[in-house]
């Protein structure tokens, strides 16, 4: 009934209520896979055979799917098209005129929008699973400092607001008689008009707010303790340490695999 | 409690102070009102008491202010905190932005003064309930009525159950009945821990029911300080820009018209009104 903060979509079963840093560890991992996968089938792989099965058990596939390719159409679109004529090779598969569409580009663009996917995947799989403030918790038990898991979570808080806000001071600009349409001169000066206010009442505010926080003793040393509990297992230490492991074996693979002299 | 000596302040960029050579003492358990016109410097003493100032606004200032034992003015709010709970005016920036619902905002200053998880629960239904906002437990901070917003930053102090309370207009946005209610509340929960209480509300009547007390600021001058009574009744409030209560204006005049016989102290409140016409 808690409204969800930033992406999370709240499901019982699934990723959610693993400890938040499980779900770090483990989209760290998938990560570091992505960079270290060299062929574009293994990254596409690990998307299709890890990713979309953790959504799927998450409950979250939908909105992982839409968010994912949203966020990717145009990149693989231009990747594909651009790198595979501009990209430095010889297997020239058809040619346009003066211009030739290679192999070797196309490669590198499946590879390229591959690990692009796998990357935004594993984020927005934390994303969507994860409270921000639970994982901030856990990384400030870990030794992360307050004043910076603050804000994290208030940034990705905030920044909803920041748009209403900015509509708000748009309209008044706009009662007040500053034209926002039209030319792109006079859009350019409807902004000029728009971003001091807003940068000026959201300075003020921090100001204000910053203040009343030190006075409900943020920021006071001494133990701090925390009102929701953060469940951890075994099973789930050993699965951190295993993809720990996993994360830094393929990373230190791929290391050696580029600095060998071929 | 509270002992503020010959104390001066003046905002950055500005000249004349707002406040000029203030000095106060209050007791455990006291309750406080203070009135003056909009600019008279009520919110900036209770900065100045929160420690607020020069954490917030620098200026020049002069003078002693000892609090619970502590100078807020070097100590800062920090320091203070969980000892002097401070309800200022907007209610928005003393959301933290940083938790999800109005439990977990309300816990959020237990959790920084360390209090143990099984204590918070208590606590905070407690706070809630005291504000009525029990019903809106789990709803977020940010979708709130800039009165029930008020509500979530009283709750947020209150819960920290400090000795000194500084409430400014704390219920200047909530319906009638209910800042009636919440005020009500607040005063019997002061009463029973013997909090000290400074509270700047507009509506004399409500401050006369609950202040043993009352100030009045003028241009940042302490100018009247006594019983409640007989300040918040004072026809020389007339001229500094506070307007008494229908009742005290009403029964003014009837002693004016020889209509009823000139009592020891004007009415300030429905219920001392219908005293005086028994
Ligand atoms: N940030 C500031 N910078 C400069 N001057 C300020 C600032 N805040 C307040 N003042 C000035 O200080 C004086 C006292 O202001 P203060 O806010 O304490 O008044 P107040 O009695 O609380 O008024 P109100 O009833 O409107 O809340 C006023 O003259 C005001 O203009
Ligand atoms: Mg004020």
């Amino acid at each position: 009934m808690s409204p969800a903060p930033s992406l999370y979509l709240p499901q019982p079963t699934g990723l959610q209520p693993l400890h938040p840093l499980t779900k770090l560890v483990l989209t760290l991992t998938v990560l570091s896979g992505a960079i270290s996968l060299a062929d574009p089938r293994y990254v596409f792989a690990t998307y299709g055979l890890i990713l979309v099965p953790l959504a799927g058990w998450s409950r979250i596939l939908g909105p992982f799917l839409r968010y994912s390719f949203r966020a990717l159409a145009p990149f693989l679109l231009s990747l594909v098209i651009i790198q595979g004529f501009f990209y430095p090779g010889e297997l020239v598969i058809f040619s346009l005129g003066p211009f030739h569409y290679k192999a070797e580009g196309l490669g590198f663009a499946l590879l390229f929008s591959g690990r692009l996917l796998v990357g935004l995947g594993a984020s927005l799989l934390l994303l969507l699973t994860t409270r921000m403030d639970h994982l901030m918790q856990a990384l400030t038990q870990r030794g992360l400092s307050a004043q910076i898991a603050y804000i994290v979570v208030t940034t990705l808080q905030i920044i909803p607001r920041f748009q209403s806000r900015g509509e708000a001071i748009f309209d008044a600009q706009r009662a007040r008689g500053l034209k926002t349409e039209g030319s792109l001169l006079r859009r350019a000066r409807a902004l000029f008009f728009l971003v001091p206010p807003l940068l000026f009442s959201s300075l003020m505010e921090t100001d204000a707010r910053a203040v009343a926080l030190e006075a409900r003793g943020f920021g006071k040393p001494g133990p701090k303790t925390s009102w929701a509990v953060l469940t951890d297992s075994g099973g789930q230490r050993i699965v951190r340490a295993l993809c720990a492991v996993a994360a830094l074996a393929m990373i230190g693979i791929r290391l050696a695999a580029v600095a060998r002299p071929r | 409690m509270i002992e503020v000596n010959d104390l001066s302040y003046t905002y950055p960029g500005t000249t004349r102070p707002a406040l000029d050579k203030v000095s106060l003492r209050l007791g455990e358990g006291e309750f406080v009102g203070v009135v003056g016109a909009n600019g008279s410097g009520k919110s900036t003493l209770c900065y100045a008491l929160a420690g607020f100032l020069p954490t917030l606004y620098q200026g020049e200032c002069h003078g002693q202010v000892q609090v619970a034992g502590l100078d807020p003015i070097r100590a800062g709010p920090s320091a203070l905190a969980g000892t002097v709970g401070f309800v200022f005016q907007d209610p928005f920036s003393q959301i933290s932005g940083a938790r999800f619902s109005l439990e977990e905002e309300v816990a959020f200053g237990l959790e920084n003064l360390g209090l143990p998880r099984e204590q918070m629960a208590g606590r905070v239904k407690e706070a809630l309930a005291l504000v009525g906002l029990s019903d809106l437990a789990g709803r977020s901070p940010f979708e709130l009525s800039g009165g029930e917003q008020q509500r979530l930053a009283l709750a947020s102090i209150l819960v920290l159950q400090p000795q000194i309370l500084l409430l400014d207009e704390p219920t200047s946005q909530l319906d009638p009945v209910g800042a009636k209610k919440v005020i009500e509340s607040v005063d019997a929960l002061t009463a029973e821990r013997r909090t000290t209480v400074l509270l700047i509300e507009q509506r004399l009547e409500w401050m006369a029911a609950h202040a043993d007390r009352a100030i009045v600021l003028d241009a940042g001058r302490v100018v009247a300080d006594g019983p409640a009574r007989e300040i918040l009744t004072a026809p020389s409030l007339d001229a500094l820009g506070v307007r008494r209560t229908r009742y005290t204006l009403a029964a003014e005049s009837a002693v004016g018209r020889r209509l009823i016989p000139s009592p020891d102290h004007l009415p300030v409140t429905l219920e001392q009104a219908a005293v005086l016409l028994r």
